[in-house]
């Protein structure tokens, strides 16, 4: 077990250097030096040479890259924004919570969802519930969020005026319309996975009811509720865990658009943000922390899915 | 059925009776659907039908062309990992596979573009287009899933006595691969490029919606869903309802057409779908 935990965790660590690499080289193989976004597109050679000078920007790529990595491993210090003049530790600790909020939101949404969805869909199976999800899931995955979130703001916010059409107060403003703020990115956000993860509860569900076991079990004479409830969902739904960890990580790519959207102020529209500025230092943070969380959600999944089934070795 | 309805709109486009998509027409902006315009007009008077059906064509073509990408690459490594199993080979492939699996694609390839920005740009001699960073970014998202799927059917196949048979024929690795195992390959990988193809064009419907995929004045759904954003607070709402409908209509149909390939080539995988 330590001796898995050890090689899995050299991989996640692998691979967040690896990414956040590629991302800081491509950002500095661009033609255009930063020093121009700063002084201005006339600047002179012997400015632009300082200013080089004094970012460390004219040191070989590998030098800068372990500095700016020890950086931000040992004092969170990810460096200044060459745009706003802000230290970068400090928009991602702005900008990263409300982005994980509205990801753990979406995602509680979603299982509240798709678990009873697909269980009841899977223990009546052919019934009402079970056709309904068919056709709900289907829509579901090919429903783009952000449309379906320009819609909603269409019809619930701008006709009806039930719900905010955007912005996310703080929640020290006030955690009544905090809240409400978060309905309809939430929804927007979950409706792809809810389609997944309902669809996957079933199949995982259907494949329990047919184990011997479970035969074994009607076959005492055990009420049904009881072979339900803990023999069959307990196994059913474990699956299910790590397939809720990666949705999670994915969800990251989509908030993108969904922030865009809904003009909420997290991280992910803080990245799109600094693609459009030539804000490198920023996006290049932003990548990082997202990878970074893409990639812990993965080992956790991984984790959690060993813990709760001892059939699988470690 | 719907799939068919879209390509074959897609295709006629240029000899279909419908408006120019990139006509202005100042004088009737954000017209309402009617008789003249069937689905209205967006903020600089262009027809909105026409532009959904030539909007199509880029949406089709971007996705046609990243799923198809991502199953040559996906494909190859994988048939090969799986042939050669037990090589370095194998091990440097799959774990490439598992490397793109632990890191967030969409954000990568978000990133990317951004950096390469999303006008034309010039690398060592070739031209990369907005749409050709699109295919590239998209597809290469999907090699690992593609490859993994051939792999687990190569594996399996690898070991099978016709291939043994003719390995003892004096085959070399590249035939057995490429034409005895390949061919069994070909029915699992068809279901998840099918529906991958809605995948793919719902990502690129985001980020042209985002300013990073397809640039205006070429229509494409996202671009025009990225226009009508604008327009949804002062009650416009076709320009926004219908570019989406369509993304919808043609992803559903994807879907459906994956499932029924499903049911037809791999019937395994489930029970028979009611709906197509």
């Amino acid at each position: 077990m330590i001796g898995f935990l050890a090689k899995r965790l050299a991989f996640a660590v692998t691979v967040v250097i690896a990414v956040s690499f590629l991302i800081f080289a491509m950002a500095r193989l661009v033609p255009t030096s930063p020093a121009y976004l700063v002084l201005g597109a006339d600047a002179g050679h012997a400015e632009v040479a300082a200013f080089e000078a004094k970012y460390g920007l004219d040191r070989p790529l590998l030098a800068q890259y372990g500095t700016w990595i020890h950086g931000v491993v040992t004092r969170f210090d990810f460096g200044v924004s060459f745009v706003s003049g802000r230290p970068i530790s400090t928009e991602v600790a702005e900008t990263l919570p409300v982005t994980l909020e509205l990801i753990l939101a979406s995602m509680v949404l979603c299982l509240a969802i798709s678990i009873p969805l697909g269980v009841i869909s899977a223990f009546q199976s052919g019934g009402f519930v079970d056709h309904a999800l068919r056709v709900v899931s289907v829509l579901g995955v090919s429903t783009p969020g952000f449309w379906l979130g320009l819609v909603l703001i269409l019809l619930l916010s701008v006709k009806a005026g039930w719900l905010p059409p955007g912005d996310l107060p703080r929640p020290s403003d006030g955690v009544g319309p905090h809240l409400l703020a978060l309905i309809l990115p939430c929804f927007c956000l979950a409706i792809y996975y809810t389609a997944i993860i309902s669809r996957m509860t079933r199949s995982s569900v259907m494949e329990v009811l047919h184990q011997d076991y479970v035969r074994t079990a009607v076959a005492m004479g055990l009420s049904k509720t009881k072979i339900r409830m803990i023999y069959i969902l307990r196994n059913g739904l474990i699956p299910i865990i790590s397939v809720a960890a990666m949705s999670c990580g994915y969800m990251f790519g989509w908030a993108i658009v969904i922030e865009q959207v809904f003009n909420i102020p997290g991280i992910c529209r803080a990245l799109l943000a600094a693609i459009f500025a030539r804000d490198y230092n920023l996006m290049q943070a932003a990548v990082l922390v997202i990878t970074l969380a893409f990639v812990l959600l993965n080992f956790l999944a991984d984790i959690g899915y060993r813990l709760l089934n001892p059939r699988v070795s470690w | 059925m719907l799939v068919g309805v879209v390509a074959a709109l897609a295709l006629l486009a240029p000899i279909l009776p419908i408006r120019d998509p990139l006509a202005l027409d100042l004088g009737h902006r954000l017209a309402a659907p009617g008789a003249h315009h069937l689905l209205g007009t967006d903020q600089a008077g262009r027809d909105v039908l026409s532009r959904i059906i030539w909007g199509s064509r880029e949406s089709l073509q971007i996705a046609l062309s990243a799923v198809l990408l991502g199953c040559l690459f996906g494909v190859t490594l994988g048939l090969i990992a799986g042939y050669k199993n037990g090589s370095i080979l194998e091990m440097v492939i799959t774990r490439c596979f598992d490397v793109l699996f632990s890191i967030p694609l969409l954000v990568l390839a978000i990133a990317l573009l951004g950096i390469l920005g999303a006008r034309p740009v010039e690398i060592l001699g070739f031209t990369l287009t907005d749409k050709i960073k699109l295919v590239g970014l998209i597809g290469l998202s999907f090699t690992p899933a593609l490859g993994r799927i051939a792999y687990a059917s190569a594996l399996v196949e690898a070991k099978a006595d016709y291939v043994r048979a003719k390995k003892a024929q004096g085959a070399g690795w590249i035939e057995l691969v490429f034409v005895e195992i390949f061919p069994n390959a070909v029915p699992s990988v068809i279901v998840q490029a099918t529906l991958f193809v809605g995948v793919a064009i719902i990502v690129e419907a985001s980020l042209s919606f985002v300013g990073l995929g397809v640039q205006p004045p070429t229509p494409s759904w996202g671009t025009m869903l990225a226009d009508a954003r604008n327009y949804i607070f002062s009650g416009e709402w076709w320009v926004a309802v219908f570019p989406g409908l369509a993304i919808c209509a043609t992803v559903v149909g994807f879907n459906l057409l994956g499932d029924a390939l499903r049911d037809l080539l791999d019937p395994r995988g489930g029970a028979k779908s009611t709906f197509v």
